[in-house]
């Protein structure tokens, strides 16, 4: 049946009579529309910035633009001092692991293989103290540097065993890809260490992507140019560098980052309880190392530390200064 | 019987009057775009899936293309991969905005397939939810840029279906006019 006019509708809807020259419709006046006829709808017609392609451009326009913003910061060149650590805290399993070696495990690997990394130095200098006169330890480093971030390792290992760090956090080394890249490691930057037989006064230098972070006092660039050097240094003004109370100096680091290469911390912290591992060997026979060169400088305390295999037997081999 | 005369068509021919729009093509139109929507999120929450894993598992991430200003561990182990405070990766919260927006995709869907439209409140809810998304995102990418100077090209990928969610939902949310009964004679 053909729709009835628009016309139409209205005239039966308002009870009209049908206008002149057209039929009545067969249907009741009052029935309503046929289901079968759908609404048609229409658009209302807007302007061009209401459309869809509009907002569509406009939001993509500002995006763009805050990304050209962020472009341009970040060619911004990097302050003299960036203090701001983009680096997570150390997470727990991992402290755990290097805070706990296990006393069996360290006394099977011993020196691990490895040579004295400690070079004495000579002329008896001053000692080297913290502010409440006990020995100190001086590291200088860089979170980009692949040697320091497998030196780390063994260094809260060993510095654990006579003080707590708090507030130590991870890094990878950098991403050069000819230099062991991303090596997983610790930063010391940010961190601190309490201990009654040590000071331990770390440097990170720069951060990963080579920004400056600290910078040494003077007395402190006075011990690099004195001491990171030869005979002690086989590479002038490189890092790692480690002054030992003025007693020994290590420079470099006898792990062979080879051996952290695509590993994480929990991976890394994983072998520490292998004494057949042989990064468990490197990094745990340097810290004994390490350990017994601080004993050598505490005068042997504390005991349960100095006083155990394989740190005994390693402080005797370790030429004195 | 009065002749069907040419004004009097059918209501399935094609429309008359000027910006008509057919019923049937907008529910295709507006079906095509919520299963875009959804197609998006869930392929957003398998990588925000894989992403959280490798982050509990400690496993790096396969990065391609690594090698210069691309950099995907250094960023996921950075100190802005986790949520401030915690040790949560912010994945899990991409995780869960995914989530959300598939849900309100399906919404959209189901009231599809009843023959119904959104409800009224569905698609400004959507289009917020990608605003927010996007504010996200941005927060990101400003990280990765100007804080750490690394991209993560997982990142990226899921920064650009926030962005895509976004413009689609802000299309969504204008596109449609408002019915009137009859087009004029």
């Amino acid at each position: 049946m053909a729709r009835p006019s628009r016309r139409r509708r209205q005239e039966v809807s308002s009870g009209g009579a049908p206008a002149p020259g057209r039929r009545a419709p067969t249907r009741a006046a009052s029935s309503p529309t046929p289901s079968r006829y759908r609404t048609q709808r229409v658009n209302i017609p807007r302007p061009w910035w209401q459309s869809p392609w509009a907002w569509g451009g406009g939001i993509t326009v500002v995006v763009v633009a805050v990304l050209v913003v962020f472009v341009v910061l970040a060619n911004q060149p990097a302050k003299g001092t960036s203090s701001s650590s983009t680096n997570q805290p150390v997470p727990a399993s991992v402290l755990a692991a290097v805070t706990g070696v296990s006393p069996q495990v360290s006394t099977t690997i011993a020196a691990g293989g490895l040579a004295n990394p400690l070079e004495p130095v000579t002329g008896s200098p001053a000692a080297l103290t913290g502010p409440g006169g006990e020995p100190q330890l001086f590291y200088f480093g860089a979170e980009y540097c692949p040697y320091c971030a497998a030196q780390r390792w063994s260094v809260v290992i060993a510095l654990s065993r006579f003080g707590t760090f708090s507030n130590l956090h991870i890094t990878m080394s950098d991403s050069t890809a000819d230099d062991y890249p991303d090596t997983h490691t610790f930063t010391f930057y940010g961190s601190t260490y309490s201990s009654s037989y040590l000071d331990f006064a770390p440097v990170e230098n720069a951060d990963r992507s080579d920004n400056p972070l600290q910078a040494p006092t003077t007395a402190q660039q006075a011990l690099i140019a004195t001491y990171d050097v030869a005979p002690y240094s086989s590479q002038d003004s490189g890092i790692p560098f480690m002054d030992l109370a003025n007693r020994y100096i290590i420079s470099g680091t006898a792990i062979n980052p080879q051996l952290l290469q695509g590993m994480t911390w929990q991976q890394i912290a994983a072998t520490l309880s292998d004494a057949q591992n042989q990064v468990a060997e490197q990094i745990i026979g340097n810290a004994n190392w390490l350990t017994a060169g601080i004993c050598k400088v505490t005068d042997g305390e504390p005991g349960s530390v100095c006083g155990s295999a394989p740190i005994s037997t390693l402080e005797s081999q370790l030429t004195s200064s | 019987m009065t002749p069907p005369s040419a004004t009097d068509s059918p209501a399935l021919s094609s429309p008359d009057g000027p910006g008509a729009t057919d019923d049937l093509e907008e529910a295709r139109s507006g079906g095509a775009s919520a299963w875009f929507l959804l197609v998006i999120a869930v392929v957003g929450l398998g990588v925000s899936a894989y992403l959280t894993t490798l982050h509990y598992a400690a496993i790096p991430a396969l990065c391609p293309g690594s090698g210069g200003i691309i950099d995907c561990q250094g960023v996921l182990t950075s100190s802005y991969s986790v949520v401030p405070g915690t040790s949560i990766p912010v994945t899990v919260p991409g995780m869960l905005w995914f989530l959300v927006s598939g849900w309100l995709a399906v919404l959209s869907l189901a009231a599809g397939r009843r023959g119904e439209d959104d409800p009224t409140w569905l698609r400004p809810l959507h289009l917020a939810w990608t605003v927010v998304g996007l504010a996200a995102a941005l927060y990101f990418v400003f990280c990765e840029l100007v804080k750490l100077h690394e991209i993560c090209v997982w990142c990226t990928s899921v920064h650009l279906m926030v962005f895509v969610s976004l413009l689609v939902a802000a299309v969504r949310f204008q596109g449609g006019g408002a019915p009137v009964e009859d087009a004029p004679r």
